[in-house]
């Protein structure tokens, strides 16, 4: 039996889909298809990130291998030999470098998330302070040493996922000024 | 619709290839439905727009297994259903006990007129007062076009019990519609 009620939900069909989800949405679709994306097609096809931070590790590991042996108290990475300068001073450029190519890519769209990634890293700056001063009281404990290795490519990550994102957000809003 | 359809098939063996930019357009041609069938069963715009992304990823994965005896989007929106009941049985583990807040009512049917003056927004708000598998099993059938034996599979209920359901469900409805409609 067909009632009044069901007449009704017949002639209002299609007319129930009224919301609509949160702004953003196909931003945060976007990065989801490019996540699952990168996890299917195994990636050998280099990612610069990954590459980055390879290279950054076995930079490191020399450098950690030469520094226990010229061990010489001090708080910063730099100060425990000659490598780990060079260690320090090359995460130091390529985040500085990182840090100049967002900057020039800022603007009203992408502010937010920007300033989101900075935070981050703020975060971890404070960290790697603390870690400079725990270095020199446990007078250069190599769980420190990696601590703060791992520190300086956390810091890389955050920017380098920003990047990313900051490249989607860019395939976005050109797909939707010709749409 | 032809040229629709095309259109969608079209997109489809794109999407296949595993183009990046066809499932980008098949979603802006269905994310709104399946955003609403989600939000129906869910009633939280966060965790409808989680499931209805990810039933999109799945489909894409899946899409091998599409095989053209439905519309895409009657397939893809079974798989919206049952990632969405599935989550809101999660929901339900955690609060089972649902306050049945349907206001007792003397038994008064609305005149056959009143029914037509009744707009999407009475509807909606009437349904989403009813307890959750009221409005679930509701909206499968008299929204999304279910039939009985269909939604005792979906809700995996019986079909005598997803029978009782919807017919108690639509006593409930149309007893909230004449309180909203008095009120």
């Amino acid at each position: 039996m067909k009632d009044n009620l069901e007449n009704r939900f017949k002639e209002l069909t299609d007319q129930f889909d009224i919301a609509e989800p949160t702004i953003g949405h196909f931003d945060r679709f976007e990065s989801r298809l490019r996540k699952k994306e990168e996890k299917s097609t195994i990636t050998w096809n280099p990612n610069t990130w990954k590459w980055l931070s390879v290279a950054a590790s076995i930079l490191l590991l020399v450098g950690f291998w030469f520094g226990s042996y010229s061990a010489t108290s001090g708080m910063e990475l730099a100060e425990i030999s000659p490598e780990m300068e060079e260690t320090q001073s090359f995460f130091m450029a390529s985040i500085q470098k990182e840090v100049e190519k967002i900057n020039v890519q800022r603007d009203e769209t992408n502010a937010e998330i920007i300033d989101d990634a900075f935070a981050q890293l703020k975060v971890l700056e404070t960290k790697y302070q603390e870690l400079t001063i725990e270095l020199e009281d446990t007078s250069e404990d190599k769980r420190i040493i990696y601590a703060m290795i791992a520190n300086f490519q956390q810091r890389i990550e955050v920017l380098g996922h920003l990047l990313e994102q900051l490249e989607e957000i860019k395939i976005i809003n050109s797909e939707l000024n010709a749409a | 619709m032809p040229n629709t359809n095309q259109h969608i098939a079209k997109l489809l063996e794109r999407c296949l290839k595993g183009e990046h930019s066809a499932q980008f357009e098949i979603y802006k041609l269905y994310y709104k439905a399946m955003y609403n069938t989600a939000l129906r069963i869910l009633k939280d715009s966060f965790e409808a727009e989680d499931v209805m992304q990810e039933s999109f990823l799945t489909a894409f994965t899946k899409l091998g297994t599409f095989k053209g005896e439905v519309a895409f989007g009657a397939w893809l929106k079974r798989i919206v259903i049952n990632k969405s009941i599935t989550q809101y049985r999660k929901n339900n583990k955690v609060k089972e006990v649902g306050l049945d807040v349907v206001p007792e009512q003397a038994d008064r049917e609305i005149a056959e007129t009143e029914y037509t003056m009744l707009s999407v927004n009475d509807i909606t708000n009437s349904i989403n007062q009813l307890k959750d598998n009221y409005r679930v099993a509701l909206t499968l059938n008299l929204i999304e076009g279910y039939d009985y034996e269909e939604i005792a599979e979906i809700m995996d209920i019986t079909y005598q019990n997803s029978r009782t359901t919807i017919s108690r469900a639509k006593n409930k409805l149309r007893q909230l519609l004449v309180v909203s409609y008095e009120g």
